[in-house]
């Protein structure tokens, strides 16, 4: 919504500028998006009164001129001989700067001294004369700024509205409220009588104009349109609009058109009512009939468009069917054309839901469909219609023919609603006398009565968003000032203050201390990735898809980190080598729930690159699958996350290496993987170099904090054992350590792979590997009897162990 | 006899220091001062020859040995110390090379902001919840006093799922969500992603993230609702940042506010707020919210927006770009 200043002022005695009345506005809720400043660009060029021209001594063409610019005399020179003494110049002073950033200064020309420019329109991009310079009338007033005297110096306040306030999308309610705030006094066109009595349902057939311009109106929709005024013109000349109409539409955004359909834009953008006007002669059957469409009806609106209607939109029709959307748009075959001689002037109410509902279907917007979808005031229905009357009457000729016609099947009863102090001041937490929250209420147009300690507020017509009690508080609020609250705390309980995300942030933190960068990346994927990284259509058929996506790739929810965190190392492998990132977010599937939406929340992280960083000292070789493998074990210890198992082969994804890659299995679930980029995904995203990522489900697996108790170490001494076993490649390490364990040792506290040893030397299909056991009481040191006791139940079961040799020495 | 003694002093401690100059260990030094201060050395000698001198000289020359003695002592000290300052002089190394470093991680930006936020209002009393991305209808919309043709459906524009679910719009469905489950008092706060059909470019996103926050029991008011906001924003922005409240309107409360921080030269719109409507009390599918006897605050922020004030940031798509060089900065 536009407000041009110069037509605030006409309707509102405002006191103060624009900037005030903005921030006003903005305060109580009417936002004020920005103040535009119209009109040319010139300062320091003031009305002047030309006292005499004398022939410049030096020039022929040139005069010496002496103008009075309200302060003193001065003497400029100049080239025009369209002025006389006596009349009203525009005079750029010394300093005075002109549209494009010209500065005149003073000066002397061919030896006369020159203060300041006698300016033409063109010069001040005024207008388009160039030949002679402005001239007014004699009697101005000199030394006014030229912008102010020309009326130039308005400026638009942009309203941004919010939904509740759509008695703010005419000029006449911004001024009411506008009034409301400053106690300024209203000046604006009356409204409707007594609203406070309402008015009582009517006729739902009723008659405008007589004779041959007799129409006869029936409203068969009562819910979409409980009310419909017409009032028939004879006799109109369609013509251009006058300069001042066009003028006050183009400030508002509006284009222009004829004095009729200018004189119905501009009473919608005055009252916020929007009207239609037909051109009588295409009234068929001199009838209009307010119905819903019939399934599939065909409508062309006036721009051309046509339409196929449903049941739930209101057709205005004549005998013969649609003339125009009602509270929408007309329509082509009874539009205001340049021949048009007669009209009929709608002044209707439409519902706002059944109007939000056409236009969400047909995606219509129009000025008149935004006021409807929000709502414009019920009441004024014909006294809008009358303004508009006579403002096209005042236009473009005519009389108003025989009676105004308001169809009325349903009647306005206005709102009243309680207020208690008790509860104002309760929600509010301000102690705002009652005195003061009634004349609030007052200024903003509510009738109040008091009654038993208690405030029945009646709101007018034009405030339908006031349905409740705390409608009210906030009217209250408001207009009080929500900086007149005071600022205080809430009292609360002690209830524990927990948090959801604390396991999150400790996994975040942590990877940032292996020095991992986190990732904020958006959730969504594209098909076309998915599926070059191994997905199947029937995988993706079981995934999360939008219905209204943005592109068609981003349609996907992700199922997993890697796709975006892959596109993401594309992007960041021009710029370094080294690339250690992470991200712990949601990631989607098809699930069962009431949403039809399973969410994980995943951990994945991607390395590649070197090591550590280079330096003098320092050369740590490029990361491999057990730099990843290290960071996962360092995240189970630190979450406690016991029984972790890399299983190769099984199921993994196919955008892994397989020959370098393990699912994350404990117990039976697959909690994850972890492993190197396949070398076609490698080359699709140009990483030039090994890259490894794993991925867990985050929230199967770190369900709650780890409960930390505190077991005391032995104070004995602990003793170590090694054995070194020959095997064959297929046995892992897994196994290995599964079988010290098979052998049960007494007091073994940990067994792990210290040696690996591959070489020529070793007989084909085998390496050599090393296991160190360590064993430890905790009630008395262990002899070493003991001790070679149990590690000889170790080196007693590798022995009878298919595939592995025991070395002895 | 006098002058010999006194003679040999000069000559022993001419002799000393000659030897220990020699020294170049420290076993050497112990080895080369044992002549002269051993035992049986040159000085215990002379001290004996004292018992040959009358009585009254005794003194004097006993002096003159002590101090002679005291002499090669610091002789011994003064060798000792620079050999061991040249043996570790052969041991530095210069300090101002480059360490041995690992690489440093750094949180995104956005984890951060929401980190300094979870801090402060955890220290009000807030307790921390989260919610599901994808949402009903119900909670994200109708719950929140959004019906169908509401016209503030128009102001979000929603994705939709094919069964008719939707990406939430807001975080506001989790207050909802929470007093489903618990009876008040509630003190929570909400982060999380949300989703809203914009294209991307330097202040929208189709991706966000938002903080919502909301206070229910018997009592809490808008006065209570502006001390928590402006002692975020104090502690969050600054101690003297300063803001101004301003109505406004948001389905699910009323009255509603939205407040400014004075940033720069310009009024800065950060965060919407307001009471519980009653009509969002009167929905929550349990019947401890009955719309007359609770009552509460709520209020929602961008995390985006928040963390591009306070860092500087124009263009929002740096945070979801991730480069490098703008994550290391964080």
């Amino acid at each position: 919504m536009r407000v041009p200043w110069s037509w605030l002022k006409e309707l509102v005695e405002i006191d103060r500028g624009p900037e005030e009345i903005a921030h006003l506005l903005s305060i109580a809720g009417v936002e004020v998006d920005e103040i535009e400043t119209s009109g040319p660009q010139f300062s320091k060029v003031v009305t002047a009164r030309l006292l005499d021209v004398q022939p410049h001594p030096n020039a022929g063409k040139l005069s010496v001129c002496r103008v009075f610019d309200g302060e003193s005399e001065k003497q400029v020179v100049c080239g025009a001989t369209n002025m006389k003494a006596g009349d009203g110049v525009a005079l750029a002073q010394h300093k005075a700067r002109l549209p494009g950033g010209r500065v005149v200064k003073r000066g002397k020309l061919r030896g006369e001294v020159s203060d300041g420019m006698l300016c033409s329109e063109i010069e001040l991009q005024i207008g388009d004369e160039a030949d002679g310079i402005l001239v007014y009338p004699g009697d101005l007033e000199p030394g006014q700024p030229l912008d102010t005297y020309l009326g130039l110096d308005d400026c638009v306040l942009v309203l941004d509205l919010t939904p509740d306030r759509a008695d703010c999308f005419g000029m006449v309610g911004v001024a009411r409220e506008v009034a409301a705030l400053t106690g300024c006094a209203l000046k604006g066109p009356a409204i409707a009588g007594p609203w406070w009595d309402g008015s009582a349902a009517g006729d739902a057939l009723a008659v405008a104009g007589e004779g041959d311009h007799r129409v006869e109106i029936r409203i068969d929709d009562p819910v979409g349109c409980p009310r419909y005024t017409g009032i028939a013109i004879r006799g109109v000349k369609v013509g251009p609009s006058p300069a001042w109409l066009a003028s006050r539409l183009e400030a508002v955004g509006a284009g222009t058109h004829n004095n009729v359909v200018d004189a119905t834009n501009y009473m919608c953008r005055l009252l916020g009512q929007p009207f239609h006007a037909f051109d009588l002669r295409f009234v068929r059957g001199r009838q209009i009939i307010v119905r819903r469409a019939t399934e599939g009806e065909a409508f062309t609106a006036l721009d051309g468009v046509e339409h196929r209607l449903c049941g739930d939109d209101v057709a205005i029709c004549d005998a013969e069917g649609p003339v125009a959307l009602g509270g929408i748009i007309g329509g082509e075959n009874s539009m205001v054309v340049d021949d048009t001689v007669d009209l009929l002037l709608e002044g209707a109410y439409f519902a706002p839901h059944v109007v939000r509902r056409t236009t969400g279907r047909l995606i219509v917007k129009t000025e008149s469909s935004d006021r409807f979808a929000r709502g414009v005031d019920p009441h004024n229905t014909l006294a809008a219609n009358r303004e508009l009357a006579a403002l096209i009457t005042r236009l473009a000729g005519g009389e108003i023919v025989g009676p105004e016609a308001d169809a009325r099947p349903v009647g306005y009863t206005p709102r009243v609603t309680g207020l208690r102090p008790a509860r104002l001041e309760g929600l509010l937490g301000a102690d705002i006398p009652l005195d003061t929250a009634v004349e609030l209420l007052e200024r903003e147009g509510m009738r109040v009565a008091r009654a038993d300690g208690e405030l029945a507020v009646t709101s007018p017509p034009w405030r339908f968003d006031i349905e409740r009690e705390v409608d009210l508080i906030e009217e209250v609020g408001r207009l009080h000032g929500y900086d007149a609250i005071p600022i205080t705390l809430p009292v609360g309980d002690h209830a524990a203050v927990t948090r959801s995300d604390t396991l999150e942030q400790e996994a975040r933190r942590f990877l940032v201390g292996l020095g991992y960068d986190e990732l904020s990346l958006l959730s969504f994927c594209a098909e076309d990735d998915l599926l070059r990284l191994g997905w199947t259509e029937d995988d993706i058929a079981n995934l999360v898809r939008l219905d209204n996506p943005l592109g068609a790739d981003s349609a996907l929810m992700q199922p997993s980190l890697v796709p975006n965190m892959l596109r993401h190392a594309g992007a960041a492998a021009r710029r370094t080598a080294d690339l250690r990132t992470f991200q712990l977010r949601r990631t989607f599937r098809a699930g069962s729930g009431e949403t039809g939406a399973a969410e994980t929340v995943s951990l994945t992280a991607l390395c590649m690159g070197q090591r550590g960083p280079a330096g003098w000292n320092q050369s740590g070789g490029e990361v491999d699958f057990y730099d990843l493998k290290g960071v996962l074990e360092a995240f189970f210890e630190r979450f406690r996350i016991g029984g972790m198992r890399f299983v190769p082969g099984g199921d993994l994804p196919s955008f892994l290496d397989g020959a370098q890659a393990a699912q994350l299995v404990r117990g039976r679930d697959v909690m994850g993987f972890a492993g190197r980029l396949s070398p076609a995904v490698i080359a699709h995203h140009d990483l030039g170099r090994p890259a490894y990522v794993f991925e867990l489900a985050f929230d199967r697996l770190v369900r709650k904090a780890p409960k930390l108790r505190f077991d005391p170490p032995s104070e004995y001494p602990a003793s170590q054992r090694d054995v070194a076993l020959l095997v064959d490649r297929g046995l892992l390490a897994d196994d290995l350590i599964a079988e010290v364990r098979k052998a049960k040792p007494a007091h073994l506290v940990h067994a792990e792979v210290f040696d690996v040893y591959e070489g020529d030397e070793l007989p084909a299909g085998k390496r050599s590997v090393a296991i160190r056991m360590v064993f430890q009481s905790t009630k008395g040191t262990l002899e070493g009897k003991a001790v070679d006791g149990a590690f000889g139940r170790v080196v007693e079961r590798f022995r009878g162990l298919a595939g592995a040799t025991v070395r002895e020495g | 006899m006098l002058e010999e003694i006194t003679l040999s002093c000069d000559e022993l401690l001419a002799d000393a220091e000659r030897a220990l100059a020699g020294a170049d260990s420290e076993a050497e030094v112990h080895q080369r001062k044992a002549p002269f201060v051993g035992r049986n050395g040159a000085l215990p000698k002379l001290f004996a020859r004292l018992r040959d001198l009358p009585k009254d000289q005794r003194g004097a020359v006993g002096q003159h040995i002590n101090g002679v003695r005291t002499r090669i002592d610091e002789m011994v000290k003064q060798r000792l110390a620079a050999l061991s300052a040249a043996a570790l002089a052969g041991d530095a190394i210069d300090v101002t090379l480059p360490g041995r470093r690992e690489f440093v991680g750094h949180l995104h930006v956005l984890t951060r902001t929401w980190l300094e936020m979870a801090e402060i209002f955890t220290g009000m009393g807030f307790s921390v919840v989260q919610g599901p991305e994808v949402e009903d209808q119900f909670h994200n919309f109708e719950a929140l006093n959004i019906p169908r043709d509401h016209p503030a459906r128009a102001m979000q524009d929603t994705f939709y799922l094919a069964g008719g679910s939707v990406l939430r719009t807001h975080t506001s469905p989790v207050q909802v969500r929470v007093m489903e489950r618990q009876p008040p008092p509630v003190r929570v706060v909400c982060p999380g992603v949300v989703y809203r059909r914009d294209e991307v470019d330097a202040t929208h996103s189709p991706v966000f993230s938002q903080v919502e926050g909301l206070w229910v029991d018997d009592r809490a008011t808008f006065a209570d609702l502006k001390g928590v906001l402006v002692q975020f924003v104090r502690s969050f922005f600054g101690p003297k940042t300063p803001f101004r409240f301003r109505a406004s309107y948001f389905p699910f409360t009323e009255p509603s506010a939205e407040m400014d921080i004075r940033w720069g030269d310009d009024w800065l719109e950060i965060l919407g707020s307001g009471m519980v409507h009653p009509n969002v009390f009167a929905q929550v599918r349990n019947d401890a919210y009955q719309p007359d006897e609770v009552q509460g605050f709520a209020f929602g922020m961008g995390i985006e927006r928040l963390a591009m004030l306070k860092y500087g940031i124009r263009d929002m798509r740096v945070l979801f770009d991730c480069d490098p060089r703008f994550l290391e900065q964080f």
